[in-house]
């Protein structure tokens, strides 16, 4: 009777169990409909890093912006001190905790590119060791910043500042021109954008297409508007029609121009 | 309302057993009431009394339908004791009733009366009747955490016979109450079972038992020991309901201080 | 005499109505939602002041982002606790066998008692809703243009509902095959932590049993509103078919261990 009885309970859970799995095994592709926001990846991510801290229960709980912005004013300690893996571990942490703000994504992939290779290079060292260290950097923040590609692809700044990084720090033009196209077709981008892309593509060597492109967003341009400077495309088409070749760039010479 | 089922007998334990699962998994056993066969004819009065831990509050609870039958079978009025017809036809006092402190005595028996389908001005009637009955008028809209032990008693046994069902199941009634409102629970024992209702009380106070019940059944370790009218058991006819000589001394100095 | 008949549905949710009701008043006056209640709209309320914290975000974005929080984290607490303390002191106390005892069927009280708890978290989140409404609208009124407009603040507010009251169908679910308030409350907090992370449960092993749970992640609002515009109808119906499976599911099986347990 004991063995019955022990079992008879064993079974009633059982029988229970399975059918609260065979729900959820019918409810798992309309699951799939409705998940929306960030990935699990990310976020397997963000709470992986607060595994025994007290924050794990904010974000847990709901309060992932605030919680982010401790773990930035952390980071901006960090990079007080100079200390280079604390501030990118923070920075790192931030951005899974909460990735929502884009001006997480860019301060932290700014510090990356350009603040870390400063801390952890040799002033003494050779340029040429210099310069691979601030490639490096550069392209560690680049991909930083091309995780955040999934939330904010539509944002201008984000490809604005993909532009930047591969203008400044790698010195690859053609990705630099490719990211100001991108920012310059997104809604509300700034007027520099489309410029900064012609000037690129001059510097490529692409003269036909720089025309092309010049003309194309000289329409959209208002008078009288600084920011649009019309005045300046309208001369740089003129001077790209005077020229009937322009030099090809074989090297970040485009750094520290005026756009 | 409908006094009888098709069923002689107002209740009825057939080679009832009742035993309850020890360990995780339940493979150990404890028995709390074996083999017990008895029947009680409606409009009777059984006094169920026996030792603390000798199966009384079980044979109630199986009447009730709060536990199930091991082995053997318990029926009402010729329905399986926990069916809705059964249920229907049942009032329950359970041993030291609790209710919930912050309510109080007014909005439970309202509750009580919705849930055995009184409605509307019946509902607020028949709470009315019963806070008179139970002497707590006076306090109906106050805390019931606030009560004494017997104001609580009361109000158990005022929700237990609310709805007026037939068969009346109080376990331990008396406890915690005066010699007055003990009397006065003996009074309304028996105008119930002037008007035709069944009655179980699960005592260990055997003078009320004597002087109450019809038929008397004693339970030692879950076993029935002996059954039948006081009179079988005892020898002699049962006790009218009368206050022993103690408790005459406590009405006269409770009547005259009051 | 009673007058209604004890048989057919209607009886039957005429006494799940009454459960509730009675469990709601028995909810209200513990006084856990009003100390909750206030406690969060005291955070609410000053959570301007962690401005400092907020970076990049629109200031009325950050502060309905922290406002949801306070309501889910402080509603889940409410929806566990209220939940565990009415199922298990209704059966400790005996107040549990004297209402089961009339004909009142198993699921209509496991039913009502979620019904009531329900409510209660519709108050609750009501309270503090309007609390983050006036918080966002004040900081909010400097601008022409609403930048967090009513209806998605709306929105969120009924999503994290959705999400309190499954909270307490599972709460509800814990209690009904465990024997003690501590336990289930304990047990019952800790599955819902486990249905938050349920996305990141692997496919493979032991641990995929947790893919029997819900995943409450879908039902947080904080997604809705960092997109700032309301979402669209069939999403809505959708997240409110899904979450009404699980309540089917989860006060039937509910229903169906407490049938089987003896008061």
């Amino acid at each position: 009777m004991s063995f019955a009885a022990a079992s008879a309970r064993v079974g009633r859970a059982g029988v229970v169990l399975v059918v609260l799995a065979s729900g959820a095994a019918l409810l798992r592709p309309w699951e799939r409909l409705l998940a929306c926001g960030e990935s699990p990846a990310e976020v397997a991510g963000a709470l992986t890093g607060l595994v025994g801290s007290s924050r794990l229960l904010g974000v847990l709980g709901g309060f992932k912006a605030v919680v982010a912005g401790g773990c930035w004013l952390e980071a901006d300690l960090a990079w007080e001190r100079r200390d280079p893996i604390a501030t990118r571990a923070l920075i790192e942490l931030t951005v899974a905790v909460d990735s929502r703000p884009l001006y997480f994504w860019l301060n932290g992939a700014r510090i990356l590119a350009y603040d870390l290779p400063v801390w952890c290079t040799d002033p003494n060292a050779p340029a040429a060791v210099r310069r691979r260290d601030r490639i490096i950097a550069a392209e560690n923040a680049l991909a930083f910043l091309a995780k955040a590609r999934a939330g904010h692809a539509h944002d201008p700044e984000f490809w604005i500042e993909m532009g930047n990084l591969h203008l400044r720090g790698t010195g690859n033009l053609e990705a630099a021109a490719r990211c100001y196209r991108a920012a310059a077709l997104r809604p509300g981008a700034p007027y520099y954008a489309a410029r900064i892309h012609g000037e690129l593509l001059c510097l490529l060597g692409r003269r036909d297409e720089a025309l092309a492109w010049l003309r194309s967003i000289l329409p959209t341009l208002p008078e009288g508007d600084p920011a649009a400077a019309r005045e300046l495309v309208l001369a740089r088409l003129r001077a790209l029609e005077a020229a009937p070749t322009t030099p090809r760039a074989s090297s970040p010479a485009g750094v520290g121009r005026s756009f | 309302m409908k006094r009888n089922g098709a069923s002689p007998w107002a209740l009825e334990f057939a080679g009832f057993a009742k035993w309850y699962p020890i360990g995780w998994l339940g493979a150990g056993r404890r028995t709390a009431v074996a083999g017990l066969t008895l029947q009680l004819a409606p409009g009777q009065v059984l006094g169920i009394l026996g030792p603390n831990g000798s199966g009384k509050s079980t044979v109630l609870k199986a009447l009730a339908g709060l536990i199930r039958a091991s082995a053997g079978s318990c029926r009402i009025f010729g329905h399986e004791a926990g069916s809705d017809a059964a249920r229907a036809r049942v009032g329950y006092l359970p041993e030291s009733p609790r209710f919930p402190p912050l309510l109080t005595a007014r909005e439970v028996l309202a509750f009580c009366a919705g849930l055995s389908g009184f409605a509307g001005f019946h509902r607020e009637l028949r709470v009315q009747q019963m806070l008179h009955w139970s002497g707590l008028v006076e306090v109906a809209d106050r805390p019931i955490g606030g009560y004494s032990k017997g104001m609580v008693q009361r109000l158990g046994v005022a929700q237990a016979i609310l709805h007026d069902p037939d068969l009346v199941l109080l376990d331990e009634p008396a406890d915690g109450l005066d010699p007055v409102a003990r009397l006065g629970l003996n009074q309304l024992l028996c105008d119930l079972a002037a008007h035709g209702r069944t009655i179980v009380v699960a005592s260990h106070l055997l003078a009320q038992a004597d002087s109450i019940c019809d038929r008397i059944a004693l339970l030692g370790a879950g076993r029935l020991l002996a059954e039948g009218t006081p009179a079988e058991l005892l020898g002699r006819e049962s006790t009218a309901v009368e206050p022993t000589p103690l408790e005459k001394l406590f009405l006269e100095r409770f009547a005259a201080h009051a | 005499m009673p007058e209604a008949t004890h048989n057919g549905w209607r009886a039957g949710w005429r006494r799940t109505g009454l459960v509730a009701r009675h469990t709601l008043t028995i909810a209200f006056r513990l006084r856990l939602a009003l100390l909750l209640g206030v406690t969060g709209a005291g955070l609410i309320a000053g959570s301007w002041e962690l401005r400092t914290f907020n970076f990049g975000q629109l200031e009325v974005k950050f502060l309905g982002d922290f406002g949801l929080g306070v309501i889910g984290l402080f509603g889940s607490l409410l929806a566990v606790l209220a939940t565990t303390h009415l199922f298990f002191d209704a059966l400790g106390h005996g107040a549990a066998p004297m209402v089961l005892v009339r004909p009142v069927r198993r699921w209509e009280y496991v039913c009502g008692i979620h019904g009531g708890v329900a409510t209660l978290l519709a108050g609750f989140v009501t309270f503090l809703s309007a609390v983050l409404a006036a918080v966002i609208l004040t900081r909010d009124g400097a601008w022409s243009r609403p930048h967090l407009p009513v209806t998605v603040l709306l929105q969120a507010a009924g999503v994290t509902w959705l999400k309190l009251v499954l909270i307490a169908a599972m709460a509800l679910f814990v209690c009904s095959f465990t024997s003690s308030a501590l336990f289930a409350s304990c047990a019952s907090l800790m599955l819902v932590l486990a249905a938050q992370l349920r996305r990141f449960a692997p496919e493979h092993g032991a641990a995929r049993l947790l893919r029997a749970w819900p995943d409450l992640g879908i039902l947080d609002a904080g997604e809705l509103l960092a997109g700032g515009r309301a979402a669209g109808a069939p999403w809505l119906a959708g997240l409110t078919l899904y979450w009404a499976a699980y309540i089917v599911l989860f006060d039937e099986l509910s229903s169906h261990v407490f049938r089987r347990r003896e008061c």
